[in-house]
């Protein structure tokens, strides 16, 4: 029952949130016909790595942001919890 | 629930049970509060605060069931909430523990397992075929024809399984509640009421959860002398003195009849208050407290009704009032033993014979022993013991100058009580599960948690403390640590962490290097999955060589018991068989719940709300029929008179 802390509203019960995925960036748009295959990629295959995972989440049950999140996956000591900012 | 002094005169309260002691300040039982029950068909007497394996024992009931695999009669031998020999039915619940269940009156309690009667079992002949049942029998049997499969598998759920559920039991109220704590103490004994009076004091918010109905852990059965900062104390006076000292104490919330189950991810734990309620609980920093238990020795029926670990008689004597038995033979591995033929003598049972396992011994206890003219026979064994449903003699056997069993000196002792002192066994499943890591501890022949992970903190038995003075500083120690860790105060100081190191180097070792006597043909390790040592032995010569792969071939742990009193003999004995240390044997991952979580609570309140129309009190004032249309009461007939319809008679009222 590990606690998260949303940027919004504090920290929080796992339970009030739902998991949105690893954070990956959308691949751009290569000429030599290798999209498919990025966009492929994309959707389907996760790093699943062992160790600081950067990944969404969204306060399903409470104000509904969407947050970045920095979690070790096997001992779950979640780093930090943050917005997105685009830089 | 009323208790009633015999209004009716009815003939069991009036009886004198055989086995009880005058009373004593350490005992937890009312005499004033009489209460009947029901086991087996008769009826018997009880006082309030009785289990109803103390009060069963307390008339000379010492069978309350059978064994799992082979029907063999069993009975409580530790008395604890682990003890799970003695699983019977309770009114409408199956799998009640006789030994952590208090009698109610009126209470209908039913054997398990047993067929046609608890003294005639027909299945007990199935240990006559058990050279057909050899361990894992059924990964080997049961396969060819394909066609009787439907047959064996009627065959098989009939005789596995344990317990009956009543499908038409009405619904029980459970609830659950969220609780919050900046420390959260698991465990009541010296080390936990320590801890938690120390956190409460540096200003943290403190909850403390036992699971007995009294706080006080280990000391409230004990009636030695011990050891504390302020001079000495009667054991269970100090219980009673840190349990007045925590009701007055601000900032400290005490939950009895409390069990935690399970540490989960950033201390978070839940445990059941009452069988009936769940909490869920969020804490900064937690302290585990939760005790040891006390292990068993492995040797020829073991596990006859009345072989009784030490502890189990220190309950029965000091928390109920129980002579355990007329004639006792102790086997002894450690000075505990030897308290405990003290404390059998102060309760009047004839110690026929007091067996060491130890060559020389000089304690106080051993003094007071011999003061009392009792022979201590220092280096013997107990090979087997005797008796066809209850223990009734026990085989004596000296050991040689290699510490072998010498069979020829071998000499039967007549006794109705054989009870069993040979070390300890930290309950380590929750630190387990909060991700502690644990080693074995060569010296001291006990397994102890070596790497704590943030914001848990340990105190007491479960940390391998058993000096009481020692248990009340280490709780302090991790009471005052855990309150700075969640933001209260600075910590205990540098000076009395020495000081508790000290004393812990100086502790005598308590766990005796014997975890099985050979010789005999039914020597088993797990009461609950009827697993002997022969089958360890067979399943590791099979290739199931390692810890893992032995408890799921062999189904040692996996009782309702969860192997609290086997791990610690299967981890010695698989190290043997596999010529390893016994360090290196390796464990079985430890997951929650540690202890049975009734599965009412998980289910929660029954909750059908019901939505009323502004037109609801006006149809049933007129005799409407309602009918549920989603969470809406609505009206599905305005009807007073029986109405013929279309040629059919309605019978609407």
């Amino acid at each position: 029952m590990i606690l998260l802390t949303c940027p919004n509203c504090g920290e929080r019960n796992v339970a009030e949130f739902r998991f949105g995925g690893e954070y990956k960036s959308r691949p751009q748009n290569p000429e030599d016909g290798a999209a498919d295959v990025a966009w492929a990629e994309y959707l389907h295959f996760k790093a699943n790595k062992l160790g600081i995972q950067k990944e969404w989440w969204y306060h399903r049950a409470g104000c509904g942001t969407w947050f970045l999140a920095e979690r070790h996956t096997k001992t779950h000591v979640v780093e930090k919890t943050y917005l997105w900012e685009p830089n | 629930m009323s208790v009633k002094t015999n209004p009716e005169g009815s003939a069991a309260l009036t009886q004198k049970a055989a086995n009880r002691l005058p009373g004593h300040p350490s005992q937890r039982i009312n005499r004033a509060e009489l209460v009947e029950f029901e086991f087996n068909g008769k009826k018997y007497p009880a006082f309030s605060g009785d289990t109803i394996a103390s009060a069963l024992w307390a008339a000379g009931v010492r069978v309350l069931g059978r064994s799992f695999k082979y029907h063999r009669p069993r009975g409580p031998f530790a008395f604890t909430s682990a003890d799970t020999n003695a699983l019977v039915r309770v009114d409408d619940e199956p799998n009640a523990r006789a030994s952590a269940t208090l009698v109610k009156p009126g209470m209908v309690v039913k054997p398990q397992n047993t067929w046609p009667s608890l003294d005639a079992d027909i299945m007990s002949l199935t240990g006559l075929g058990s050279r057909f049942m050899p361990v894992g029998f059924y990964y080997k049997t049961f396969i060819r024809p394909k066609a009787l499969w439907p047959t064996y598998e009627k065959v098989l759920r009939n005789a596995a399984g344990l317990g009956e559920v009543n499908t038409d039991v009405p619904d029980t109220y459970y609830d659950k509640k969220y609780e919050f704590a900046e420390v959260l103490v698991i465990g009541g004994g010296p080390a936990g009421l320590s801890a938690a009076l120390s956190a409460a004091k540096a200003g943290a918010r403190t909850l403390l959860l036992e699971e007995n109905p009294f706080l006080g852990g280990h000391l409230a059965y004990e009636r030695q002398t011990v050891e504390t900062e302020s001079g000495p104390v009667v054991a269970y006076e100090l219980a009673e003195q840190l349990a007045q000292q925590a009701a007055g104490q601000p900032n400290l919330q005490i939950e009895l009849n409390t069990m935690a189950f399970g540490i989960y991810d950033h201390n978070w734990v839940g445990a059941v208050k009452d069988e009936t309620r769940l909490l869920k609980i969020r804490a900064k920093t937690i302290v585990v407290a939760n005790g040891a238990l006390e292990r068993p020795l492995i040797f020829d029926n073991s596990d006859l009704p009345g072989v009784l670990l030490g502890s189990a008689a220190q309950r029965l004597i000091h928390l109920y009032g129980v002579q355990p038995g007329k004639r006792a033979v102790v086997l002894s591995g450690n000075d505990d033993g030897l308290q405990v033929a003290l404390d059998l003598l102060g309760a009047g049972v004839k110690l026929a014979a007091v067996a060491e396992l130890r060559g020389e011994v000089n304690s106080p206890q051993a003094i007071k022993l011999q003061q009392a003219g009792i022979e201590i026979k220092t280096n013997y064994v107990v090979v087997g013991a005797k008796g066809s449903k209850e223990v009734s003699g026990a085989m004596l056997v000296p050991l040689d100058g290699n510490g072998q069993p010498q069979t020829a000196g071998a000499e039967y002792v007549s006794c109705d009580l054989l009870v069993t002192s040979v070390g300890w066994t930290a309950a380590l499943g929750l630190l387990s599960q909060a991700k502690a890591k644990t080693a074995y501890d060569e010296a001291r022949a006990e397994l102890l948690p070596t790497q704590l992970p943030a914001k848990i903190h340990v105190a007491g038995r479960v940390n391998g403390t058993h000096s009481v003075l020692a248990e009340l500083l280490e709780g302090q120690v991790a009471g005052l640590n855990a309150a700075a860790e969640a933001g209260f105060g600075g910590g205990a100081a540098a000076k009395l962490s020495k000081q508790v190191a000290g004393l812990k180097v100086a502790e005598p070792v308590r766990n005796s290097a014997w975890v099985y006597v050979p010789g005999g043909k039914k020597s088993f390790i797990s009461f609950d999955e009827d697993v002997s040592v022969k089958d360890l032995k067979d399943a590791v010569a099979e290739g199931y060589n390692s810890m893992e792969l032995l408890k799921r071939y062999s189904t040692l742990s996996m009782g309702p018991s969860q192997g609290k009193y086997e791990n610690a003999n299967t981890m010695a004995l698989c190290a043997e068989a596999n010529d390893l240390p016994v360090g290196e044997a390796g464990l079985t991952t430890s997951r929650p719940p540690f202890s049975s979580v009734p599965l009412g609570t998980l289910a929660g309140r029954v909750m059908e709300p019901v939505k009323y129309t502004p037109m609801h009190s006006w149809h049933v004032a007129r005799g409407a029929r309602l009918m549920n249309a989603g969470l809406w009461k609505r009206l599905i007939i305005m009807a007073t008179r029986r109405r013929k319809c279309w040629g059919r008679a309605t019978a609407w009222a």
